[in-house]
């Protein structure tokens, strides 16, 4: 039975349960999204029926799993729009997606002189990665500025920065600590017209719309399982498919091979190129559970609903004295980020819990993007599709509460 | 929390005119109150910290200051930490 919006909390069980003598109020989906029954039985209809070790298995359970993971794989290609399943890589998640293009594609492409130009407000999993191949290559490192607490991209000096010696943009669909919303067709299309392949971070916005790699224009998007209501362990690294047959292996093992002598071998072409060993194909059929549970909501509906409830918190909030709201006043993804001067966000955070609300207080791994805005850490409301707005009116009341405590 | 214990270490005199050892067997007595809760035995402001060990996420932040106190004590110059791990 495909859930519906009346009953949508019903599919969650782990919502229904007390905190700290409250009903839960779980505002932490940014971190990780909670996991629907559809979710968690097709987990555990995989492991109860037809697990087996998948690819060249010739009885019956390696058949049924494999066409398990392989079909998983089809119902992601569909979820993106991409044009074949072989640009569907299954990875541990986002960061693995991006230390793979970074590793991969950077040995291979970057050079003394080439710029991997990124944005101020990238999360460090957009940022290490390319510290590590600018490293090892010779390469530098370049930041599309943040216009301040706003949040948005200045992109005023963009053509200054795109220069030819660009040779990838990597950027964020979603901001995870402002709710920014960047413009990722156009930042596309920009790095295209000077040569730049691009690198999109979809974490934080996979799971609350509809993205489309072909509308998008991108060369490479990277997502998390867990953070579109699936599990954890299981992401996806959507590539272009002449992109990644001319990539280099990122980890060596089997699976991977075509030929192997016993000093060289050759490579198969994407996506098992890139699964080196045992993939994690249980996890994958629990995220190609996901992709259907929210089709069956409608991504877009998915997208307004969570943008409101951002929207509601974001237009309470404010009207608390003393209160720095930081991101977008105007369109924003699921989330709202704040600091109170004076009262520490780890303070806010455990007060909250104390009122059984989950939020995240911190600088939610984008330490240069705190260090630009002058911040050591915030407090992080971030909304699902089982949210409401009387938890909204629930985060505001403790947040009040908190701040009468510290007479901030 | 860190501000205030920071604040009630520098302001409070707590470790003023101790000797090294003392201000190293004072903070043993604070880290058992935060861990525990277990109040200290003499009257002291240090038993305002009891409450603490309810929120073993916080002890961190607790003795945060101290760490810095007592590493300069030690003439320990790396950056004082209360983290095994990053988070």
């Amino acid at each position: 039975m495909p859930p519906t919006w009346a009953r949508i909390r019903e599919q969650f069980p782990i919502l229904d349960q007390q905190v700290n003598g409250h009903p839960l109020v779980y505002l932490d989906n940014a971190a990780t999204t909670q996991k629907p029954n559809s979710v968690i039985a097709a987990l555990d209809r995989f492991y109860a029926r037809d697990n087996s070790n998948v690819h060249r298995g010739l009885h019956a359970l390696s058949m049924r799993a494999t066409d398990d993971y392989e079909g998983a794989r089809a119902r992601v290609r569909a979820f993106v729009n991409a044009e074949a399943s072989e640009e569907i890589v299954f990875t541990r998640g986002t960061t693995e997606s991006i230390n793979l293009v970074a590793a991969s594609w950077g040995s291979a492409n970057l050079k003394k002189g080439d710029v991997i130009l990124l944005t101020e407000m990238e999360h460090h999993s957009n940022i290490v990665p390319w510290q590590l191949i600018a490293k090892k290559t010779g390469a530098t490192l370049r930041y599309v500025p943040v216009t301040g607490d706003d949040g948005l991209l200045d992109l005023s000096g963009l053509d200054r920065l795109l220069t030819p010696e660009v040779k990838v943009f990597a950027f964020t669909h979603v901001s995870n600590t402002l709710g920014t919303i960047n413009p990722a067709a156009e930042l596309c299309a920009r790095a295209r017209s000077v040569g730049a392949i691009t690198v999109v971070d979809a974490a934080q916005s996979i799971g609350h719309m509809a993205v489309d790699v072909k509308a998008m224009g991108c060369d490479f998007l990277a997502f998390s399982g867990h953070k579109m209501a699936s599990v954890t362990g299981i992401g996806v690294l959507y590539g272009r498919r002449s992109l990644l047959d001319s990539m280099p292996p990122y980890q060596g093992g089997g699976g991977m091979i075509s030929v192997v002598d016993f000093y060289e071998s050759r490579w198969k072409p994407s996506p098992e190129r890139f699964e080196a060993g045992t993939p994690n194909f249980g996890d994958a059929v629990a995220l190609g559970a996901s992709c259907d549970f929210l089709d069956s909501l409608g991504r877009e509906e998915i997208r307004l609903h969570d943008g409101a409830l951002a929207k509601e918190a974001h237009d309470k909030l404010a009207e608390i004295p003393g209160i720095r709201i930081i991101g977008p006043k105007g369109e924003r993804g699921g989330l709202v980020s704040f600091a109170f001067s004076g009262v520490h966000a780890h303070d806010v955070v455990t007060f909250a819990d104390e009122d059984g609300i989950a939020l995240r207080g911190g600088h939610h791994c984008n330490q240069p993007l705190m260090k630009r805005l002058g911040l050591t850490s915030t407090v992080r409301a971030s909304f699902y599709v089982y949210n409401e707005s009387r938890e909204v009116d629930a985060l505001v009341a403790s947040m009040r509460r908190t701040i009468k405590f510290f007479g901030a | 929390m860190c501000h205030f214990t920071g604040q009630r270490l520098a302001d409070d005199h707590q470790l003023k005119g101790k000797t090294a050892a003392e201000a190293e067997k004072l903070y043993k007595e604070f880290h058992e109150i935060v861990t525990t809760g277990k109040e200290p035995e003499e009257i002291s402001d240090l038993g305002a910290f009891a409450g603490v060990h309810a929120f073993p996420a916080r002890i961190k932040c607790a003795t945060l200051s101290w760490h810095a106190a007592l590493n300069a004590l030690r003439g320990d110059v790396a950056p004082a930490t209360t983290e095994s791990h990053t988070d």
